[in-house]
């Protein structure tokens, strides 16, 4: 599939690791995903609330989960925010064998609205700017108002209005 | 149960029509197979390949030429039907479920239950 994306290349993104604290004064850091990290993320989505669940993702049992990460994790970027010892939220960039890649972002509903999904998608864009990464793209409920006036502050643009989800793109 | 599956242009339409044919086999449902012309390059091939199909598993079934996605739904929204079955329900790198146009118009517009076959 053809898609359409920005002429202009989007601004300059902080990149990780990025230390913060939160809308909830907490100490946060984001940092580029590591094998190490592995253990806290799936943990993460294993307490994932499945009513933050979008399209079908993340799956609901640890071995889909399990599944599912070794997929998604195979020649993607990807950052972790972590807070403590805790895995807390995490962006990734799936390539779509087209050169372009995928995004997602999952926060932990313990950890949301305080900031970090914004400091997410920032500075994993950053990191793949950094990378090589040129095209990105993804896909967002179109009544999903928050999400979608973020991925606007930082350049994505619509592509497509007609399905059931909006797809908006970004050129790093 | 009185079962419609749609064979349209996409790649596994045809496979999700034998998956049903096997059905048909266990569930006894009566099976109607409706070939969406306006997806299918040469939908005479096809129809002969559907006729191998079901004489290969001594299955019978009556098919349909339908014109395109419209006239399916209308197809399946008489009172011939139970449920439509449809190939459909792709995964994004990021392994989110994604529809096609062809998809988000059936679900949409179907009265009768649909099945997304993969």
């Amino acid at each position: 599939m053809t898609r359409i994306y920005p002429d202009e290349r989007a601004g300059e993104f902080e990149r990780p690791p990025i230390e913060f604290t939160d809308g909830h004064d907490r100490d946060i850091e984001i940092t580029v995903y590591a094998d190490d990290d592995r253990a806290a993320l799936t943990e993460m989505y294993v307490s994932f609330d499945p009513a933050d669940r979008a399209q079908g993702i993340p799956p609901t049992e640890r071995g889909a989960i399990e599944g599912w990460l070794d997929t998604i994790l195979d020649g993607s970027y990807n950052v972790v925010a972590s807070h403590g010892e805790e895995c807390v939220g995490h962006a990734t960039l799936v390539p779509d064998g087209e050169d372009a890649h995928e995004l997602a972002i999952f926060v932990l509903d313990t950890h949301q609205q305080a900031g970090i999904g914004s400091r997410l998608l920032t500075g994993l864009l950053g990191h793949a700017r950094a990378e090589g990464a040129e095209h990105v793209w993804l896909t967002v409920e179109r009544w999903n108002t928050p999400a979608v006036a973020l991925y606007r502050k930082v350049g994505f643009e619509t592509t497509d209005t007609e399905s059931f989800e909006m797809e908006m793109s970004l050129r790093l | 149960m009185n079962v419609v599956v749609s064979i349209d242009g996409s790649d596994d339409a045809f496979a999700v029509f034998e998956r049903a044919v096997g059905r048909a086999h266990e569930t006894g449902d009566d099976l109607t197979v409706a070939l969406v012309e306006s997806a299918l390059d040469d939908a005479a091939t096809v129809a002969d390949r559907v006729h191998e199909t079901l004489s290969e598993a001594s299955l019978e079934a009556a098919i349909e030429h339908v014109a395109d996605d419209g006239e399916l739904v209308d197809l399946a929204n008489g009172e011939r039907f139970d449920r439509l079955v449809v190939s459909g329900g792709e995964r994004t790198p990021t392994g989110k479920l994604s529809f096609s146009r062809t998809t988000e118009f059936v679900l949409m517009n179907a009265n009768v239950s649909v099945t997304l076959a993969r």
